[in-house]
């Protein structure tokens, strides 16, 4: 078993006990990705010298005893969104393709902190503006469950490389679900926190007020662990809430796991019923009845604001047309062409469109606020089906059959919870007959972390045979 | 929506040209943009008057009398 095999959770007390080395833990990492970039196109750089002259620092810092955390040592990667000093920066564009950022984004600052080791950066669906990760300028992303099909995204690279092995957690943004739907499609754990949780400075934007940057992970404590690096106030973002960070992974030991009896969970069948495929219904099934049959209480909602999904999507159109605009005037023809033409719709919404969609997100967030004063969280399927082939020219939405490049089918679960900016975990909850991935979401409070990863790691310790069950590329 | 509108908007309300690319894919904006106005148009009617937009740039619990800072 290789030791890019091990969670944080695992490697954290053998990097601590100097059982083993980051040297050699970062020397694996970086063999895994040789051995699987043939086949997964995860990454856009890897970054061979500067992670192992971290690693040695690490090393000797460990043996000194000067042990940061429990992410001291740890390699991973993230999403080529976020900034890092020195090191190209592409946004998989080739707009952006010799960008040499001479800052770091704040998260890579803290995680560097925190003793984390930055192995490389991920591909992703250009500019992070699409749900397939297929890359017009880098090649698609393909999913270590099948490589003939999409990771999903846009963190598709992040999500790929964490559940073949090659990176140990990564870091992706998600504006319509691009942490979670990627973290669903290749069955591993990805967690939206809440709007303002964590800082966004020196993370290429898609849409200031919908983008949100998070941990996708092997499992609910390991996201947790990351996420505790990374939150925290920053002055340096505009959106960054002045809410203080908490060690997430306080209330996840096996001793303490939560009870779920006399959880009140709120549930809505009703607006997603008949688009779920029906494995991924199933699999939804059965959550929910884990939960009751463990005392939790399932009260079905009516969803509070359906025309989110629809209107929602005009505040991410016209402020990613606001930042491309320039870019689509002078140099237009170097984006891919589906990211072009969904960029230039942008132009065409008057700024009542753009107030009023605002003004629905408010009365969103009055409703959820509300229905939360009668239940602890919300659950729902993650992505209405699983991955599908790359390439694939429509999938079926309904009884209507679309392109999901251009369509934002994928989201249509997702996207609610950037829109009301509340925090929300996937994690696997299944497979289908064909062996890929189904995830699920926990939704809560604003700032409910907590609460969220410790239903989510509740359902996840029920369930070792969904974590064990690994793709064939993890040999 | 007429296509003649959508090409003024880029000319003259974004100052920009309309290039091959935008040309080739304006009735389809068209279509796509009456679409999605129709839909903020429903959700209005549903608004009160004194119904002011989310704070964009914050979800601060002290920001809105809506949010709650959770009690975790």
């Amino acid at each position: 078993m290789s030791l890019m095999h091990k969670t944080i959770q695992d490697l954290a007390p053998l990097l601590q006990s100097k059982a083993i080395s980051p040297v050699e833990l970062v020397r694996e990492c970086l063999r895994r990705i040789e051995k699987t970039e043939p086949v997964l196109n995860a990454y856009i750089s890897v970054l061979d010298e500067s992670a192992m002259k971290a690693a040695t620092l690490a090393e000797r810092e460990i043996m000194q005893g000067r042990y940061r955390g429990v992410l001291h040592g740890i390699p991973y990667s993230a999403k080529d969104l976020y900034l890092t000093k020195g090191v190209r920066t592409t946004a998989g564009s080739a707009i952006l393709a010799n960008n040499i950022p001479d800052i770091n984004a704040t998260v890579i600052d803290r995680l560097e902190e925190a003793g984390a080791i930055l192995v490389g950066k991920n591909n992703l669906h250009e500019f992070a503006y699409g749900t397939t990760s297929e890359n017009d300028h880098f090649g698609p992303c393909h999913n270590p469950w099948n490589p003939r099909m999409v990771t999903g995204g846009s963190s598709g690279g992040s999500a790929a490389s964490v559940a073949a092995g090659s990176s140990v957690f990564s870091l992706g943004t998600d504006t319509g679900g691009s942490i979670r739907i990627p973290a669903s499609f290749c069955g591993v754990v990805g967690i939206k926190p809440t709007y303002g949780r964590v800082s966004k400075r020196g993370v290429i934007p898609l849409s200031w007020s919908m983008d949100h940057t998070g941990p996708i992970a092997r499992s609910v404590w390991d996201a947790a662990a990351a996420l505790t690096a990374m939150a925290g106030y920053d002055p340096g973002d505009i959106g960054c809430a002045e809410v203080a960070a908490e060690d997430y992974t306080a209330g996840l030991q096996e001793q303490n796991a939560l009870d779920v009896k006399g959880l009140v969970i709120g549930s809505c069948p009703q607006y997603y019923a008949e688009l779920l495929q029906p494995e991924v219904d199933q699999a939804f099934g059965q959550v929910i009845r884990w939960f009751e049959t463990n005392g939790a209480v399932v009260k079905e909602l009516s969803y509070p604001t359906r025309e989110a999904f629809s209107v929602g999507s005009v505040i991410t159109m016209a402020e990613a047309y606001t930042y491309h605009e320039r870019n689509l005037e002078t140099c237009g023809e170097k984006y891919g062409p589906s990211i072009r033409y969904r960029l230039e719709k942008g132009q065409y919404l008057p700024a009542s469109a753009y107030v009023n969609a605002q003004r629905l997100r408010q009365k969103d967030r009055q409703i959820w606020a509300t229905i939360y004063q009668e239940i602890d969280v919300f659950l729902s399927p993650t992505v209405i089906m699983p991955a599908f082939p790359i390439g694939e020219p429509t999938v079926m939405f309904g009884s209507e059959s679309v392109d999901p490049r251009v369509n934002a089918v994928l989201m249509y679960l997702t996207s609610l919870g950037d829109f009301n900016g509340y925090p929300v975990i996937s994690l696997p909850c299944g497979f289908s007959g064909a062996g890929l991935p189904i995830g699920f979401q926990v939704q809560g409070k604003p700032f409910a972390e907590t609460k969220v990863f410790q239903v989510a790691h509740a359902f996840e310790l029920a369930h070792p045979e969904i974590a064990e069950r690994k793709c064939e590329l993890w040999k | 929506m007429e296509i003649s509108t959508l090409r003024s908007m880029t000319t003259e309300l974004c100052g920009r040209s309309v290039n091959p690319a935008i040309e080739a894919h304006l009735p389809q904006y068209a279509k796509e943009v009456a679409g999605v106005l129709a839909a903020v148009r429903d959700a209005t009617q549903t608004f009160t008057a004194d119904l002011a937009p989310a704070s964009v740039f914050s979800l601060k619990p002290e920001s809105s009398t809506a949010i709650t800072e959770s009690d975790d």
